[in-house]
């Protein structure tokens, strides 16, 4: 067998919403760069919390944000909206596992400038197990030699990888 | 939208307060560095290192062009969307023979369909005796299937085209704008210093899209890879010239837009005037995006995101996911 594939926090978000993007990020094949969804991502990255550290490496994934609070770490994941919530709950809640296996104290906080909300996230026993579970079965899947065909999801109207996939 | 911006006069560009900046004998223009996708230059202009890093970080390719309007290189900022894995499989399709002329086989079947579509548009309006041309060229390529190799294959491709080509004069019916034969490096007359040129600008074109993907422009299948120049976009070009390129060249004509006096004879042949060069880009920038319907992507399909979805699709081949089939016009 091949070396494992990276897990990044990307993989995970995508995992959840769409196997096949989740595939194609494994590859490095990442998405156009020309979609107004993602410039807009990208900007709003940029501009909000910018007292904040930003874009913090860290064990192979990338924090959004961090913030030192009394004794616990605070870590930051940014979207554009809440529309896929859930999936982005898990991305943080893996970095927060990742950070959990190194020994620091870490408490998560999804951030949706754009719509005035956040959502506080923690690590709890139940999420460990599910996690670990969660990237099993990732890793397992990212063996395939091919990415699971496209399927027209809710997802699809928004995706930088619109093009690519329908092709 | 992010635009391509084009500069015919002299002058220098430079990165001043985070975006571009262009001074031309003392009118100074900011080109707002958000919109930009990439960079014709024409003119005489300087520029320094700062502004090829503020490029690269602005993922902006730049194009430049001598004052005949042949193409001169590009600056191809470091890769932004790497992918090992396609580069791996790009490779591959180029070292087993068989996947290498699979491919180049395709690119010569779309640019063989597009011209026939070409010249079956003309003969429905009324220019009957194109049908030889076109006998000739089905004819051409009925040998396709017998050919193992890629030098008989550009053997084929190159007497298609050539056939193709002497129809023109059937098309364009003007005294002025005489095609004769294809003369090149320098051309002879003016309807082949246009083609030499729209030519060019095509092969930037897909140099510049290719640049928004994971592939690598060195590695072509039908364009023999010498591992230093560009060929992949030479290839997905060959597919896009007749739809793109002489279909414009033939409407320009046609409606007297250009006129002999806009081409000049120099010392090296003739040679293409910045009038004829804004004008050709003019329309050539309506023709890229001019929308179309296309199969599963939707109603509003550009020319230029058609070229960009065509490298998507040699992509999803090249990982054995979706065997290739060329874009032809549906006329």
């Amino acid at each position: 067998m091949e070396k494992a594939f990276d897990i990044k926090g990307s993989i995970v978000q995508a995992y959840i919403v769409c196997k096949r993007q989740a595939w194609l990020l494994s590859r490095n094949i990442g998405p156009s760069s020309d979609n107004p969804f993602l410039e807009i991502g990208k900007l709003i990255s940029q501009e909000y919390y910018k007292n904040d550290k930003k874009e913090v490496y860290f064990d192979g994934v990338v924090l959004d944000l961090i913030r030192q609070e009394d004794e616990v770490l605070l870590v930051g994941e940014i979207k554009r909206s809440s529309r896929a919530k859930n999936a982005a709950i898990l991305q943080l809640k893996f970095y927060l596992y990742k950070l959990f296996k190194n020994n620091i104290k870490a408490r998560g906080k999804l951030l949706i400038p754009e719509e005035k909300k956040t959502f506080d996230v923690e690590l709890t026993t139940d999420d460990i197990e599910e996690i670990e579970t969660l990237t099993e079965e990732i890793a397992l899947f990212l063996y395939s030699q091919l990415p699971p065909q496209p399927q027209k999801i809710k997802a699809c109207s928004k995706c930088s990888y619109k093009e690519f996939c329908w092709a | 939208m992010k635009r391509p911006i084009y500069i015919f006069s002299d002058g220098s560009l430079r990165r001043k307060n985070n975006t571009l900046y262009f001074e031309s004998e003392g009118v100074q223009k900011f080109i707002p560095v958000e919109n930009t996708s990439e960079i014709y230059i024409f003119g005489e202009v300087e520029l320094n290192k700062r502004f090829l890093e503020f490029l690269t970080q602005s993922e902006i390719i730049l194009h430049f062009f001598n004052r005949y309007g042949y193409y001169v290189g590009s600056f191809y900022p470091r890769e932004y969307l790497n992918s090992g894995y396609m580069i791996l499989k790009q490779a591959e399709h180029y070292l087993d023979p068989n996947k290498r002329l699979y491919l180049a086989k395709a690119f010569v079947e779309g640019a063989y369909k597009n011209m026939r579509q070409i010249l079956k548009y003309y003969q429905s309006r009324g220019i009957d005796d194109l049908k030889i041309y076109i006998e000739q060229i089905e004819n051409l390529f009925s040998k396709i299937n017998y050919t193992n190799d890629i030098n008989s294959l550009m053997a084929i491709e190159g007497n298609i085209r050539q056939t193709y080509y002497s129809a023109f004069d059937l098309i364009i019916d003007k005294d002025e704008f005489k095609f004769e034969k294809r003369s090149k490096r320098p051309p002879k007359n003016a309807l082949n210093t246009l083609i030499s040129f729209g030519n060019s600008m095509m092969y930037t074109i897909v140099l510049s899209e290719i640049y928004r993907t994971h592939l690598d422009p060195r590695i072509g299948y039908l364009h023999a890879t010498n591992f230093r120049r560009f060929t992949l976009n030479l290839d997905v070009a060959e597919i896009f010239k007749p739809i793109i390129v002489d279909r414009l060249i033939f409407s320009i004509i046609s409606k007297n837009m250009l006129k002999p006096e806009h081409f000049e004879q120099d010392l090296e042949g003739i040679v293409i005037t910045d009038f004829a060069k804004k004008l050709f880009i003019d329309e050539l920038e309506q023709r890229l995006s001019t929308t179309i319907s296309v199969k599963n992507i939707g109603n509003y399909v550009s020319y230029r995101q058609l070229i960009r979805i065509e490298l998507y699709k040699i992509e999803k081949h090249l990982m054995g996911e979706k065997e290739y089939q060329p874009y032809v016009t549906q006329w």
